[in-house]
């Protein structure tokens, strides 16, 4: 199961108020006071990569550090018009905070709440004269703003469901977890230890499976909306039961991917599942019997070692190989293209058993990367923040410069070996600094 | 720094007859230029222009103006032959939200089944009218020795 989700979040769970900032800004103060004399800084990379898109850098760091919201930025949320509320398998939010923020140049920062990172100080957002501003140590940074709220959002599905509650969005994008738990995590020691699908989970009341008939009709009132949609996607956590191994997240996948194929005439649509690496007669019924256009399904850390130690569950149910062996599977299916695997940066360093360095860390991913795109298949990453409730809560993740060089190591892999960035670009997903950079 | 356009330059965008013409570069300094209709002057001296094509030169290229502080230049050729080159910066790219989707609507009312990648905002910062007679009044005022002298020898209008 994805966790290119999951890699970023902040979570404001359930009752969060404007309240709130106080006390993250207390926690600001507890992050390690030397941490900007031990690592480049935004400026210094900025500097050092000018070759590299600014807004990316700065996107890559605020998803690193996390955010927090002074009043006055707080007093430019609209209720009506921006989105403050989600539910996902990976977050809980229902306070009055903006789920995320935009940059000038269409650049979008996963925040998903209020978060200050343990080790480092999280930006704060700012607003002055209708200006709403990314500070850090009380200098402007980059101008923001916060994601609008779609259409259906506030309303309810014919069972009395909110529809928000059913469908997230992004800001062209519609997201859908029909699994909000995993049963990786119904075994001891087998969730994979960035996770915290299971924490977000028991912290709250949701059911741990949508109704198939919501999400086929919160789809079909989302996808009225002009102008806002381009890509329909799909995750959630494992469901390994059935007949056969995944049976059951496939079966799941293919009632609510045949009923939104149903919505376009049958045809395939923009859309992405990211989905635990299902078999090639698998991955056939979804190509076949439904709209779906790419495929994903995410090996989380590129080392077969610590892919063991970090995703105990995956690495015993398939193994690296196996998992890996899949993805070429999906690729003969979708075609190349049309399927890469996530990783979520930064975890192959924890420790103790991670490497010792990032220079060692990146030359083993942009390696291993590179075997996947001989065979058509691209790496997107994401950027790991250590959160609370995963077995890594108390992980120290990289530094900027480590997410910037990885990020470019990642996107000159896709230009040489001439792989499209289309199913997970900018647009689409937004949740890649690498697939950021191939906009030019 | 913005400027504020002048008035002729004003009404060459109002006026419907005008061609427009967007000049952007690469990060490796290739120009490309294209027309586009959409050019348009908004009440806040911001000029927007509608990219139609995700994947054209001209997004790329504002996408790397937007990112690298590379500027882009914007040529106006009216009906009765006045042009006016304004040169700018990439300032925002348009590509979700209430001001995108009203585009993105009116877009959808023209025939041709068309969609919307992006509305760019450009901030004029240089504007300059390259009318041929008015820009050969300025260059003899400026530059009195750019010329052939066989201009200078006078004609016999006897001489047939
Ligand atoms: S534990 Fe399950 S939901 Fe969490 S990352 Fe691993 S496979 Fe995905």
């Amino acid at each position: 199961m994805s966790i290119k989700e999951r890699a970023v979040t902040a979570h404001g769970r359930g009752s969060g108020d404007i309240g709130r900032v106080v006390r993250l800004q207390g926690a600001e103060r507890r992050a390690e006071s030397r941490w900007r004399e031990e690592e480049l800084g935004l400026g210094q990379v900025l500097a050092k990569y000018p070759d590299i898109s600014p807004f990316v850098i700065i996107k890559a760091d605020v998803q690193r550090r996390g955010v927090i919201y002074t009043q006055a930025a707080l007093g430019e949320v609209d209720p009506d018009r921006h989105m403050t509320k989600v539910r996902s398998d990976y977050c809980e939010k229902n306070d009055l905070a903006p789920v995320s923020l935009m940059l000038r140049d269409g650049t979008t920062i996963f925040t998903e709440g209020f978060m200050a990172g343990r080790h480092r100080e999280p930006y704060v957002v700012d607003a002055a004269s209708g200006r709403i501003v990314l500070t850090d140590e009380g200098r402007v940074i980059e101008e923001v703003s916060y994601w609008e709220k779609p259409d259906y959002y506030d309303k309810f599905t014919s069972r009395g469901t909110p529809m928000w509650q059913v469908v997230s969005a992004r800001p062209q994008r519609l997201t859908i977890h029909p699994n909000q738990y995993c049963d990786f995590w119904k075994r001891k020691g087998q969730g994979c230890k960035f996770c915290v699908m299971a924490e977000i989970y028991n912290s709250t009341d949701k059911p741990p499976l949508l109704h198939v008939e919501d999400i086929i009709e919160t789809v079909a009132e989302a996808v009225k909306e002009p102008g806002r949609n381009v890509n329909i996607f799909l995750t959630g956590g494992s469901l390994l039961g059935g007949d056969a191994l995944l049976e059951e997240e496939l079966d799941l996948y293919l009632k609510i991917l045949t009923g939104i194929s149903a919505l376009f005439g049958g045809r395939k649509f923009p859309s992405q599942l990211i989905s635990t690496a299902f078999s090639r007669e698998q991955l056939r019924r979804l190509y076949d019997q439904t709209g779906l256009a790419t495929y994903t399904a995410d090996i989380e850390v590129l080392n077969k070692d610590l892919f063991m130690w970090i995703c105990p569950g995956k690495a015993s149910t398939f193994g690296y190989d196996g998992w890996m062996e899949r993805l070429y599977q999906a690729v003969d299916i979708f075609g190349p293209g049309n399927v890469n695997t996530g990783i979520v940066a930064g975890v192959e360093l924890a420790r103790p058993k991670g490497f010792a360095s990032e220079d060692e860390a990146i030359a083993s991913d942009i390696a291993e990367a590179e075997k996947l795109a001989r065979r058509g298949i691209a790496v997107v990453s994401c950027v790991w923040r250590a959160l609370k409730g995963s077995v890594f809560q108390r992980q120290k993740p990289p530094s900027l410069e480590y997410y910037i060089r990885l990020a470019k190591g990642l996107d000159n892999i896709r230009r040489t070996h001439g792989i499209s960035v289309d199913m997970d670009n900018y647009r689409r997903c937004g949740n890649h600094p690498d697939t950021d950079l191939g906009r030019i | 720094m913005g400027i504020d356009l002048s008035a002729e330059a004003r009404a060459a965008f109002r006026d419907n007859g005008t061609v427009k013409a967007l000049a952007s570069a690469d990060t490796k300094g290739v120009p490309h230029l294209a027309f586009k209709e959409s050019l348009r002057l908004r009440a806040d001296g911001l000029i927007e222009y509608r990219e139609y094509i995700e994947s054209s030169t001209t997004n790329r290229n504002m996408t790397a103006s937007i990112w690298f502080g590379i500027p882009v230049s914007v040529a106006l050729l009216t009906p009765d032959e006045r042009s006016f080159l304004i040169r700018g910066s990439v300032v925002r790219a348009l590509i979700a939200g209430l001001e995108f989707r009203r585009h993105y609507e009116q877009v959808r009312l023209r025939p041709g089944d068309l969609d919307l990648s992006t509305v760019w905002l450009i901030e004029p910062e240089y504007e300059r009218e390259n009318t041929l007679a008015k820009r050969k009044a300025e260059e003899e005022q400026a530059h009195p020795l750019h010329k052939h002298v066989d201009r200078l020898v006078p004609v016999d209008k006897g001489q047939s």
